[in-house]
């Protein structure tokens, strides 16, 4: 077979064509758009912040009534750089709540969000879930519950639980990922009269650590890269939207409320002091007693309330949180360093300045325990055929059994144990399970059948289980107070995404329809 | 006999076991790069189904001829089976270069916010990256096309070489100018 110098140009001219284009393509949209390293901000050079107070805009007998706007909006992250967000009243992140128990809110909330994404092109419908709250179904953020750009909702929130973090974040389906990596994400803070009884820090003391990861392209825009449905890992860290900033702090203790909001990114905490964080709080409100921990492992959408002491210090000492990164993170440069702390002045005040051994003895879903007989389901967390399931199943078959498909009926006010597998070494799994909280009662290393006993972070209500590679985690939890079908999904929003979604049914039928109950509607809205 | 007509007499057999041997090694090569590309396009068949049952469809039809196809070439290695491998080869590279630059003109009915029954059908990007296997795939078919090419009687080989030129061509046109990638 003898071939022309021709005939060799030519196969080469096409064979170039049809596969270094693509593949250019691809390796272009992965890598070679992100913004050059140098044009980063060193770690602890930007100013740390807290986000705006969300302020109602009328209060009736015990309701408050709150209006936002989700809008896009150009915030300086970078500087030097103007990024467009999506940010509830156009922040980044979304304003705080303070709320107090036993005062219903109320909270619009406005899609004036563009016609489409800026990159990936699709119609930002948006669903918002508040994150840790025990909502009737049609005011949970139901995946496909969606408000549509020129679309309104009223959310109600009955706020009657336990003084806790809460986060209000976007839920649309098939799109949560790159909603919240746009920054539709916010803290929410339930407060009651215990946790204001303790001598815990409060107030100005009470900070919000918002973190995240987020990637830019060379434009300062957000970048956003879910690797073939893996997960989205950025090579910048934020806190309160502030990329690796340092807090100017007191000779006192302070109150860290530490909010993942990753949508992949593991982390790992550890101050490069060595002194442990003291952990008052988890996802569910205060624990029963301080546990300090050397470093603490915190997995999406999880919440851990900590007390760093800085009276340790002198003025002028810096100490900075790491992140020692868990396994199977995709992890750059400077994604081991999260934020500094630096130690200024000696204390404006010393109220409220203590850790008391005892928190929260009486925490409802810390006093389950299992009994013989008592239902148990398994949910197995498998990638099969290039989609993540659970039990077998997707949001989309929930979707094509028009809302009836579930994963579990368990009665009203019901209390079960559910076993989480992830038998695989290569990804692990956020699992979160809506209205609950529940008890973390032991896991399984390993598979090798020996049971160990929750983290020490662990010891306290919980709605997020980290389910790491090869681990099977038992959970006990009562199904209440809210009848109908609630959302169980992994909370890597990728995974979310694709399609790690399915539902249970409180009840087993009845409860409100959490799609027609209250659907949103069409601008203009009526006054609140 | 003159010497040269010796001589000539003498390479005469090693000629024939030359071209034999080209002739037949052609048609093994041709053979087992189709096989591997039908192979490829099968075992992705049930991740395409999922997703539409058109793309299932299509694998499993393109998968099945590459693997018939092996088989015909064998047995028939003829100018028209080779221009037939060389059309439908090169057609299903170029399809796949559209579903990583461009993205396909047809797709799957996409992500449903369904509400009510009545909501819009939500679009998106439907360009694939680039995997192993369809890099594999695709460099395997383009084996076929230009092994295929040396089995075509030459004026009918010069007019392939010369439309397989024009479309390489046109593909970095269409790169250059932003049209594709």
């Amino acid at each position: 077979m003898s071939v022309t110098r021709r005939e060799m140009l030519t196969f080469g001219v096409l064979s170039g064509g049809a596969m270094l284009i693509p593949l250019e393509r691809s390796v272009q949209a992965a890598t070679q758009n992100r913004i050059a390293e140098s044009a980063l901000p060193q770690p602890f050079t930007v100013p740390f912040a807290v986000p705006p107070s969300a302020m109602p805009v009328t209060s009736v007998g015990t309701t408050d009534y709150y209006a936002l706007t989700m809008r896009q909006a150009n915030a300086t992250i970078i500087p030097g750089y103007q990024t467009a967000v999506w940010g509830y009243d156009g922040s980044f992140p979304g304003p705080t709540f303070d709320v107090q128990q036993g005062r219903e809110t109320v909270v619009r909330q406005t899609n004036q969000l563009p016609a489409a994404h800026p990159t990936l092109g699709y119609t930002p419908y948006t669903s918002v879930h508040l994150h840790g709250s025990a909502s009737l179904p049609e005011y949970d953020g139901y995946a496909n519950d969606v408000t549509y750009p020129g679309s309104w909702k009223d959310y109600h929130y009955p706020n009657f639980q336990d003084a806790r973090t809460l986060w209000y974040h976007d839920h649309g389906v098939h799109h949560t990922a790159s909603n919240v990596f746009m920054g539709l994400a916010g803290m929410y803070r339930m407060h009651d009269a215990l946790e204001r009884s303790l001598p815990i820090p409060q107030g100005r003391y009470d900070v919000p650590l918002i973190v995240s990861d987020t990637m830019f392209d060379d434009q300062g825009q957000l970048l956003f890269n879910d690797n073939d449905h893996s997960g989205a890992f950025g090579d910048v860290i934020l806190v309160n939207g502030r990329p690796w900033p340092v807090m100017r702090v007191e000779r006192r203790k302070y109150r860290f409320r530490i909010l993942n909001a990753s949508v992949t990114r593991s982390y790992r905490w550890q101050l490069d002091s060595g002194q442990p964080l003291i952990v008052i709080g988890t996802d569910g409100g205060l624990t029963a007693a301080p546990q300090p921990v050397k470093s603490l492992l915190h997995g999406n959408a999880e919440r851990y309330e900590v007390v760093i002491d800085f009276a340790k210090y002198k003025i002028g000492q810096r100490v900075t949180l790491r992140n020692v990164s868990p396994k199977n993170n995709v992890n750059y440069t400077n994604t081991d360093k999260v934020m500094a702390f630096d130690v200024v002045a000696q204390p404006s005040s010393t109220a409220k300045n203590s850790v008391p051994a005892v928190l929260n003895p009486g925490c409802a879903a810390m006093a389950l325990t299992p009994t013989d007989g008592m239902t148990t389901r398994t949910m197995a967390l498998v990638r099969e055929h290039g989609r993540w399931t659970i039990n077998g199943q997707t949001w989309d078959d929930v979707v094509a059994s028009a809302y009836t498909k579930a994963l579990a009926s368990p009665p009203l006010n019901g209390v079960e144990v559910w076993e989480i597998q992830n038998d695989s070494g290569g990804w692990h799994h956020p699992l979160h399970i809506h209205l609950v909280d529940f008890r973390i009662l032991d896991r399984e290393l390993d598979r090798n059948g020996v049971r160990v006993a929750p983290r020490p972070n662990e010891l306290g209500p919980k709605d997020v289980v980290y389910v790491g590679e090869n681990e099977r985690v038992r959970l006990i939890m009562c199904f209440g107070p809210q009848q109908g079908r609630y959302m169980i999904h992994c909370h890597n929003l990728v995974h979310e995404d694709h399609d790690m979604m399915g539902q249970f049914w409180v009840g087993g039928t009845g409860g409100d329809d959490p799609l027609t109950a209250a659907p949103p509607q069409p601008l203009p809205a009526p006054g609140l | 006999m003159s010497t040269t007509s010796r001589t000539h007499l003498a390479l005469l057999p090693t000629v024939t076991v030359e071209r034999v041997r080209s002739r037949t090694a052609v048609p093994v090569c041709v053979a087992l790069a189709s096989a591997l590309a039908g192979l490829i396009h099968l075992a992705v068949v049930p991740e395409h189904l999922e997703e539409w049952w058109v793309y299932g469809t299509f694998f499993v039809v393109t998968g099945v001829f590459q693997l018939g196809y092996a088989v015909a070439v064998l047995r028939r290695p003829t100018p028209l089976v080779a221009l037939t491998g060389i059309i439908t080869n090169l057609g299903i590279v170029l399809l796949w270069l559209l579903s990583r630059t461009t993205g396909l003109p047809v797709g799957p009915p996409a992500d449903r916010a369904s509400h009510e029954g009545a909501h819009l059908a939500e679009g998106g990007s439907n360009i694939e990256a680039v995997g192993p296997l369809d890099l594999v795939a695709s460099g395997a078919e383009l084996v076929v096309v230009y092994l295929l090419v040396t089995l075509l009687p030459p004026p009918l080989r010069k007019l392939t070489v010369n439309v397989l030129l024009v479309v390489g061509v046109g593909l970095w046109a269409l790169r250059m100018t932003g049209a594709l990638g």
